[in-house]
């Protein structure tokens, strides 16, 4: 494999983290959010804003962590599934970063010690936004590496 | 063990704070499994919770014995529940009672409890669940557990929010997240400050806590709480009956994972806390020193932490906080629980598998 290639695939990789990381942080904030307002307290655009840029900050880089291990368990997985299953390339993608971060989130959970590292997973909806996250991320990844169409006949082989 | 007989004595010897005592550490205890609390009996021996749920007794000789104190309540044992605190009852010379907390049930389902036993001297005597925590919550932490009486003869049980359960905090449907006063049986005090509300448990004495792990009623009858916040938010809080603590509306911590709790610090209808700490010391249990041997500390709270490895003091001056200082930070242990002793010595649990009773006494 050409160097290009490798630093192209490394490049998406790191990406793919970065637009899950993004996103996963974004709902993060949005369900702690709106479990606050739930109890009544004033969340204004502003404060919004603000809440986002703090996980942003200080949130996303443990999140990315966790969605660069798992991505980079997960990806290449998905890469084999998709040479198989080639129709439902994209789908095998974005499942492989759903998947792929509960099972970070689960072992988070088994080996720290509080019950629920990220607390918009402790309930389904957070959960499944999250993992929705990711798997846009690693969805992203096998949409830029899918391989080229060949063009034209095909006269051998 | 013969507390004369100690298995070691360190001299420590603080210089430079105008505030700071010559002490000596004696090890009036060994080998005990992650204990929890302590209770002074009357005739000199003490009680001593290991989370592991035992009871132990250090009888008036200082002799650790060998065997468990029987007829304790099976309790659940993982993470941070097990058995938790022992409090003899104001009457206890008459009566022989006392209060044991702990988390009962399963790793699904589980509250933390409270039971009244007899003591005998020598085993407990009908022990039996006065109290449970409504509902049931899923994982193994945040249960509370300390209790401090008050003038009334009520007693005053901590709480905790269960972790994953912090909005119920400021729910007053259930007792997650607050400080309940309840009779000597268990039963709601008709003047409870939330008896009459649509929904509300009358037990309810206090909410808006994250997890309350000291506790202490002083002469004047304030009620002095601390607890364990998220990352940089652990509270000393003056306790009023009906007042809300804001968790988690409020917070000045953050969660572990770097992510924001609230928005606020403050809250319309919302107490602040006389004390914050940012770092977190991880607060575990609370003494109103008011011995003789340390004229210094008189009239502080002494804190004891977990993650802080000291026992932080702090000044009171009136209803504020004034200055703090950090004690026995050279012994490098996660603290447990701190107690003022008959004899105006300072008692600490250290909270390990292989935890000790230390006693702290003026160097000279």
């Amino acid at each position: 494999m050409k160097v290009m290639t490798v630093l192209r695939i490394v490049f998406l990789y790191l990406l793919a983290v970065l637009v899950a990381t993004l996103l996963g942080s974004l709902v993060q904030t949005q369900f702690n959010l709106a479990a606050l307002q739930a109890l009544d307290v004033p969340v204004d655009a502003s404060t919004r804003l603000h809440s986002s840029l703090h996980d942003l900050r200080f949130f996303s880089p443990f999140l990315a962590l966790m969605v660069a291990a798992c991505l980079l368990l997960a990806l290449p997985l998905a890469e084999a599934l998709g040479r198989i299953f080639k129709p439902w390339r994209w789908l095998l993608y974005f499942l492989a970063g759903f998947v792929g971060i509960w099972a970070a989130c689960a072992l988070a959970n088994y080996l720290l010690p509080m019950p629920t590292f990220i607390a918009a997973t402790r309930e389904t909806p957070g959960l499944l936004s999250l993992m929705a996250a990711v798997g846009l991320g690693s969805a992203l990844f096998g949409r830029l590496t899918k391989p080229k169409a060949r063009r034209g006949l095909r006269v051998l082989g | 063990m013969n507390k004369f007989a100690l298995l070691g004595t360190s001299l420590v010897l603080c210089a430079g704070a105008a505030t700071a005592a010559d002490y000596q550490v004696e090890t009036l205890a060994d080998g005990l499994s992650n204990p929890w609390s302590l209770a002074f009996l009357p005739d000199g021996g003490m009680l001593v919770t290991e989370r592991s749920g035992q009871l132990r007794l250090i009888d008036a000789a200082g002799q650790l014995r060998a065997e468990p104190v029987a007829g304790v309540p099976e309790a659940f044992v993982n993470g941070q529940s097990g058995l938790m605190e022992v409090a003899l009852a104001p009457d206890f010379a008459e009566s022989g009672e006392l209060f044991l907390s702990y988390s009962c049930g399963t790793r699904e389902a589980n509250h933390t409890c409270l039971a009244a036993a007899i003591f005998n001297g020598e085993a407990l005597e009908n022990a039996h669940e006065i109290f449970r925590v409504q509902p049931a919550k899923k994982g193994s932490a945040h249960y509370g557990g300390r209790i401090a009486f008050l003038p009334d003869n009520t007693l005053l049980l901590t709480l905790g929010d269960g972790f994953d359960y912090r909005e119920q905090a400021q729910n007053t449907a259930n007792h997650l997240g607050s400080i309940v006063r309840l009779n000597r049986d268990g039963s709601a005090p008709e003047d409870n400050p939330f008896v009459g509300q649509a929904g509300a448990m009358p037990e309810l004495y206090s909410i808006g806590h994250r997890n309350v792990q000291g506790i202490l009623v002083d002469d004047a009858g304030r009620v002095f709480s601390h607890e364990h916040g998220p990352r940089g938010g652990d509270e000393i809080n003056l306790i009023e009956a009906g007042k809300n603590y804001g968790w988690p509306k409020i917070t000045y911590g953050i969660d572990y994972n770097g992510s924001q709790i609230s928005p606020y610090t403050e809250l319309p209808g919302l107490e602040q806390p006389l004390v914050y700490w940012d770092p977190s010391i991880a607060p575990s249990g609370m003494t109103l020193y008011q011995g003789e041997l340390f004229p210094e500390w008189q009239g502080s709270l002494l804190v004891s932490a977990l993650a802080g490895k000291e026992v932080r003091r702090v000044e009171l001056n009136g209803d504020t906080a004034g200055e703090q200082e950090s004690l026995f930070t050279e012994l490098g242990q996660r603290f447990r629980d701190v107690r003022t002793g008959p004899d105006g010595a300072v008692y600490l649990l250290t909270d390990s598998p292989s935890g000790q009773l230390l006693r702290v006494v003026p160097a000279n």
